[in-house]
């Protein structure tokens, strides 16, 4: 049996307690997760190597969320973006959008609502091979 | 010369020095009437008293013939003057001409030539002899025929004097007695001294006593004349004071019957005295005068009459005075006619003058700081046509830079129909000539509608149409703008419109025009007293508000640097309890990790209502259909409605129009509404019913919740908005639901009110402008 690779993970949160906390519920999906604590740290490490999937955080020290995302995807065009935020606010969800994020997810909300999006996300690309928006409300 | 002495020359003497006397006193008083004619006579009487002392005193013939013929000068001057002294005395100047005293000294003149030239012809004197068989020598003389002439000439004319002067005696009344005995002294004395001259007897032989009885008369004539100032009144003035004097004077006699009556009362009653003379003086008074003589004689004594005569009336006073004669008996009445038409126009001036100043003082004292201006014009136009004696009158009020008429006041006399109705189109069709005449500042004056000129047909015929027989109109000014017009109408007869009607409408116009202007400025005043207060209280409104506003702006700051702090632990909690329970086991340590999680949950959801009520972002406006919003709420709440018991009941306005607001907030605001409505009912009776209605009101769009649930409390009422007040239990509400909605209805700028009452229920209302409509369209 062909040994399956693991779909790898990145998560982006100033927040170390967040970060290991979502980082914990994906790898007991089975997930390969690599973790940031800011922008300069998560281009870093997506230099070296390309990621299935960005959880990132809009606010961040140093360089806000927005911008860390624009440089995402002018390095790895294919990679889909996550939002995290703890703001809530159209014009930014607006602005995550047009920058291409594939979905918005307001903070705080529980770590099933993450491996859920997280396994939509990739199961749909497995399938497609092809970047989508999709806009998911936050149901609260 | 030889010089003899006898005691009848002394007579003469004392005769001619009293004369003498006489004429130097009367020349210091000369300009008394009659007195030259006195002074005449006085000479006269002087050359004929010294000239028989000189004949009598001197011894020769020639002497005496001498003094005689200077005597003569006096004898032959002295009837003229007597008789002129005597008509002037009596009051007959008139008769007194130049002429006639010329013709009248004709003969004296041919006597006084006939005398001095007698030596030739002896026709006054045939002989002239000294006769010495008496007590002295004495001249006697033969008379010639010129002599009797001369004497029967001079006693024709001496005797129409004293006729003259006994006339005047017995016509003098009772209060001239005095000076009437003093003209009988005057006129008998010349006449006794005559006859006893002429009567040969002794002493009087042997001299003349005329010039004596002369003397005595003109002694007793200045006592008359200077003293009793005889001259003056009686009886020469009294004649012709009656005669000339403007006061009707007649003469009723105890029958009733005309006696007398001066040229006046000719005048007055229209006919000759001829005529009138011996008429009843019923008849003569009530055919001229109107006047019943009868029934007013007896009691009446001083009234007065009007005698209209060709469209002029003259007022006369009447005044009947009883005449009595010297024994009280009644002897007639004495009536006397005084015209005081000119009196009375100039009374009737100044009474007109007074009642005018009346009117106008009634009329300022008035309309001074007056509260009910209607009533007072309406008071002062009747003022003013009562004055003027006017039928109508009216204020009209023109509208300010409009054609038209703006407000009109009428006054009428009793009886008479008003036409206000028919003014305002009265004055529109002929309003251009009227108006162009009084923007002009020009009064119209109409005192004879039917005499008016042919280019003003058109409004002749509408004042006939209405009946007005003289018109005046009198324009009022305001700020120098004409304003209206105050005018008067006769609808009786043509009125001749006086310079005092027009001062009294002119006062009134501009009284009206500066109470009008003080009343607009006041009025204007308490608008803007009005605006101000009710700017005042939208500002108290606004501040309270702001406060409210500042107060929720300030928590918020507060609340957001808060729930972001504790949004990540939560999650950092929430999602640790997540975890473990996908792998612990122990049913116990489940249930604790499930309450754990349970209750983060609701921590993040606590935060996540402060964090939106904190949220500060501008709504997202878009056109949304209230109805559509509060439907949605409904439908969003049905189960939970219908579980509880809560009966619905809308009122949506169909016509309601379209508004820029966010559909989400407003969703949140009356979702808000509903579930509070829903809870306070449901914890009371169990159930309830909540009724929502929308409504146009004015630029607003009205909705309002009103439930029948237990009422909100006066003291919480007052709290209800703001932020963490809250009367659920602990556990059940933030208290911030209503703090939020009222934050989003202020960002739509709209209102948001409760009202309650205890026991029935409680109405929340939410007001929103409506914005965008011109954009918008009407559902």
């Amino acid at each position: 049996m062909a040994k399956v690779r693991r779909k790898s993970i990145m998560v982006v949160d100033d927040n170390a307690s967040i970060r290991e906390i979502i980082a914990r519920a994906l790898r007991e999906e089975g997930y390969t997760v690599v973790t940031a604590r800011d922008g300069f740290d998560a281009l870093n490490k997506t230099a070296k190597r390309t990621f299935d999937l960005v959880f990132l955080d809009i606010s961040l020290p140093g360089q806000s969320g927005l911008d860390v995302l624009s440089k995402l995807n002018s390095i790895h065009p294919l990679t889909p973006v996550i939002i995290l935020t703890a703001v809530q606010d159209v014009a930014y969800e607006k602005v995550a959008m047009r920058r291409q994020a594939v979905a918005y997810l307001r903070k705080p909300c529980g770590v099933g609502e993450i491996t859920e999006m997280a396994n939509r996300m990739l199961s749909r690309r497995r399938g497609r091979k092809m970047k989508e928006t999709v806009a998911l409300k936050n149901k609260r | 010369m030889h010089w003899q002495y006898n005691q009848y020359s002394l007579l003469s003497l004392i005769a001619g020095v009293i004369s003498v006397t006489l004429i130097v006193y009367i020349w210091q008083r000369r300009t008394t009437p009659g007195a030259m004619a006195f002074l005449v006579l006085m000479l006269t009487v002087a050359v004929w008293s010294v000239g028989s002392f000189l004949e009598l005193g001197s011894a020769g013939l020639s002497t005496k013939v001498f003094w005689a013929k200077i005597q003569q000068l006096g004898m032959s001057v002295l009837p003229i003057a007597w008789l002129s002294f005597a008509l002037l005395y009596t009051g007959r100047s008139k008769w007194l001409t130049r002429r006639r005293i010329i013709g009248l000294a004709v003969l004296p003149v041919i006597t006084l030539l006939l005398v001095w030239t007698n030596h030739a012809h002896h026709l006054f004197w045939r002989d002239i002899r000294l006769d010495s068989s008496g007590p002295f020598p004495m001249m006697v003389s033969d008379r010639g025929v010129w002599f009797w002439v001369d004497l029967t000439y001079s006693y024709f004319l001496i005797s129409i004097g004293i006729y003259c002067m006994i006339q005047a005696y017995i016509r003098a009344s009772s209060p001239y007695r005095a000076q009437a005995g003093v003209l009988l002294v005057g006129a008998i004395a010349p006449l006794a001294a005559s006859l006893l001259s002429l009567s040969n007897l002794d002493p009087f032989t042997y001299m003349d006593t005329t010039p004596f009885g002369f003397t005595v008369s003109g002694l007793a004539l200045a006592w008359g004349l200077f003293l009793l100032r005889l001259l003056d009144v009686v009886p020469v003035a009294r004649d012709s004071v009656i005669r000339d004097m403007p006061d009707a004077m007649i003469v009723i006699n105890t029958s009733n019957r005309v006696v007398d009556l001066n040229p006046a009362a000719e005048e007055i009653l229209g006919q000759p005295a001829t005529e009138i003379v011996g008429q009843p003086a019923t008849n003569v008074l009530e055919g001229c005068l109107d006047f019943n003589y009868e029934s007013a004689s007896i009691s009446e004594k001083h009234l007065e009459i009007v005698v209209s005569k060709d469209q002029s009336q003259t007022y006369y006073e009447l005044n009947i005075s009883p005449i009595f004669e010297k024994n009280s008996r009644l002897a007639g009445r004495l009536v006397i006619l005084r015209d005081i038409t000119e009196h009375k126009q100039v009374e009737d001036t100044i009474r007109h003058r007074l009642e005018f100043e009346k009117t106008i003082s009634i009329i300022s004292s008035r309309l001074v700081g007056v509260s009910d201006m209607d009533q007072a014009v309406y008071a002062s136009l009747q003022d003013i046509g009562e004055f003027s004696g006017a039928t109508r009158s009216h204020l009209l009020f023109l509208p300010k830079g409009k054609i038209g008429i703006d407000s009109i006041y009428e006054w009428c006399a009793d009886g008479v129909p008003p036409r206000i109705g028919d003014l305002t189109s009265f004055y529109a069709t002929s309003l251009s000539w009227w108006m162009d005449e009084l923007r002009e500042r020009h009064v119209i004056s109409i005192a004879d509608v039917s005499q008016m000129p042919e280019c003003t047909q058109i409004e002749k015929c509408q004042l006939d149409h209405y009946g007005i027989a003289s018109l005046f109109m009198v324009p009022g000014f305001v700020e120098k703008e004409l304003a209206g017009f105050v005018s008067l109408e006769n609808v009786a007869h043509p009125e001749k419109w006086t310079t005092i009607d027009l001062m009294l409408l002119r006062t009134f116009a501009d009284i009206m025009g500066s109470a009008f202007e003080r009343k607009h400025s006041e009025d204007r005043i308490k608008e803007a007293n009005a605006e101000l207060c009710k700017a005042m209280d939208q500002l108290k409104d606004s501040q309270a508000q702001l406060m409210q506003s500042e107060k929720l702006a300030a928590i918020g700051q507060l609340i957001s640097g808060v729930a972001h702090e504790l949004n990540n632990p939560l999650m950092v909690i929430s999602g640790t309890a997540e975890l473990m329970l996908t792998y612990v086991e122990n049913e116990i340590e489940r249930d604790d990790l499930q309450n754990l999680h349970n209750n983060t949950l609701r921590a993040i959801s606590i935060v996540s209502n402060l964090l939106s009520f904190a949220r500060k972002h501008e709504p997202e406006m878009k056109y949304v259909s209230i109805n559509d919003v509060i439907e949605s709420v409904i439908t969003l709440r049905s189960y939970e409605l219908n579980l509880d018991g809560i009966e619905i009941i809308t009122e949506l306005d169909p016509t309601l129009p379209n508004t820029l607001a966010d559909f989400p907030q407003l969703q949140q605001v009356f979702l808000n509404l509903l579930i509070n409505a829903e809870q306070a009912m449901k914890e009371s009776n169990g159930e309830g019913r909540l009724l929502i209605q929308t409504q146009t009101v004015g630029e607003t769009i009205q909705v309002e919740f009103t439930d029948n649930g237990p009422g909100v409390p006066g003291e919480i009422l007052s709290h209800i908005f703001e932020p963490f007040f809250t009367t659920k239990d602990v556990g059940k509400g933030t208290g911030l639901g209503l703090s939020i909605c009222y934050g989003i209805i202020q960002e739509h700028k709209g209102q948001i009110s409760v009202e309650s009452s205890e026991g029935k229920g409680t109405i929340f209302r939410v007001e929103l402008p409506i914005l965008g409509r011109s954009v918008g369209c009407v559902s």
